[in-house]
């Protein structure tokens, strides 16, 4: 069955579109641990946003979201290396790594992709904010097999014009 | 008589010492001045190829960055520190609790800053700027993260008061600074 997104409003780019996602949208690629709630501010939830650049020669499709943990950076942070080493994310290791936040990032055996997870812990040390972005490139090629097949169409039928 | 022999014997011994002393103080003085202009802070080894007031900039970069970041350092330069006497403006800062205005308002800042820097320093990409200024590979990357981050946030919150345009305009600076956000 097809999801009917129906009505929704996105933002313009000059070089692409910027959509907000909700939760159910999440990509299941980038598994979210037990717990983990979208970032709330006094102004509303912070949605995660799906966003797709159009470059000459590849084609970004960036998802970002910020989000809230109810535990500490270590508890949060050992949650994350479970469920993306389980989904097959190869860690890179630490980006950085400080006495209140770090920054994880992983890559794709297959998909020139990665994801970067940072942490930051609050001064509580009760929750941790989490910031998410998956970054897949995928590279333009232009479609020669249907211009091919298009040109070998047409050939024969000029051939026979011209008899 | 007795006059005429101190004359004679203490006038060059006082005239060496006073040459002397005259010579220690120069001395003293040159080495002073030579030990200000060669040994600048570690941070700022490189920075006298940078345009003027670039430093500064980066700083106060570093510094609203730094709001985003719970306080915290960014590139090794200080992290930002609210003022004691303003709970309030402290628990958003230290617990990372701030609102969408806020992000509006310190982007707009970032910007400023940012398009001050290109300016100063046309053509420089922000990673030349920032070995320049003398910070290592990885307080570079942090920097730099710390940019894309608040890009991240700034885009994130665009529907709840960050306004759009400004999240856009933090991009194609950061493009204009050679900052690949991929």
């Amino acid at each position: 069955m097809v999801k009917q997104f129906g009505l929704r409003p996105f933002h313009r780019m000059h070089d692409g579109i910027l959509i907000h996602i909700t939760l159910d949208e999440w990509p299941a690629d980038v598994p979210l641990p037990e717990g983990i709630k979208l970032l709330e501010t006094d102004d509303g939830v912070v949605h995660p946003f799906w966003r797709i650049v159009l470059e000459p020669n590849r084609t970004i499709e960036a998802i970002g979201g910020m989000f809230r943990m109810n535990c500490s950076l270590d508890a949060t942070s050992k949650k994350f290396e479970h469920v993306m080493q389980n989904v097959g994310w190869k860690s890179n290791g630490m980006l950085f790594q400080e006495e209140r936040r770090t920054t994880f990032r992983y890559t794709h055996s297959v998909e020139d992709a990665y994801v970067e997870v940072s942490l930051l812990q609050s001064k509580d040390l009760e929750t941790t904010r989490v910031t998410i972005r998956r970054v897949v490139k995928h590279p333009y090629a232009p479609p020669i097999a249907e211009e091919e097949s298009v040109e070998e169409n047409v050939e024969p039928a000029l051939e026979e014009v011209a008899k | 008589m007795n006059a005429s022999n101190d004359f004679k014997t203490n006038t060059p011994t006082h005239f060496t010492a006073a040459i002397l002393v005259a010579i220690a103080a120069l001395t003293v003085i040159a080495l002073s001045y030579a030990l200000t202009i060669t040994t600048p802070a570690p941070q700022v080894a490189h920075a006298a190829s940078l345009a003027p007031g670039t430093e500064r900039l980066l700083k106060q970069t570093a510094l609203h960055l730094s709001k985003m970041q719970g306080g915290a350092s960014v590139g090794g330069f200080p992290g930002f520190e609210p003022p004691d006497d303003d709970g309030k403006y402290k628990e958003k800062i230290k617990n990372k609790n701030y609102s969408p205005r806020d992000v509006n308002d310190w982007v707009k800042e970032i910007n400023n800053f940012l398009k001050q820097i290109i300016r100063k320093n046309p053509e420089m990409t922000l990673e030349k700027i920032l070995t320049k200024q003398g910070l290592t590979a990885k307080q570079i990357e942090e920097f730099t993260f710390a940019l894309k981050d608040t890009e991240l946030a700034a885009r994130g919150m665009a529907s709840y008061g960050v306004d759009y345009a400004r999240a856009q305009a933090l991009r194609e600076l950061l493009i204009e600074l050679g900052v690949s956000l991929w």
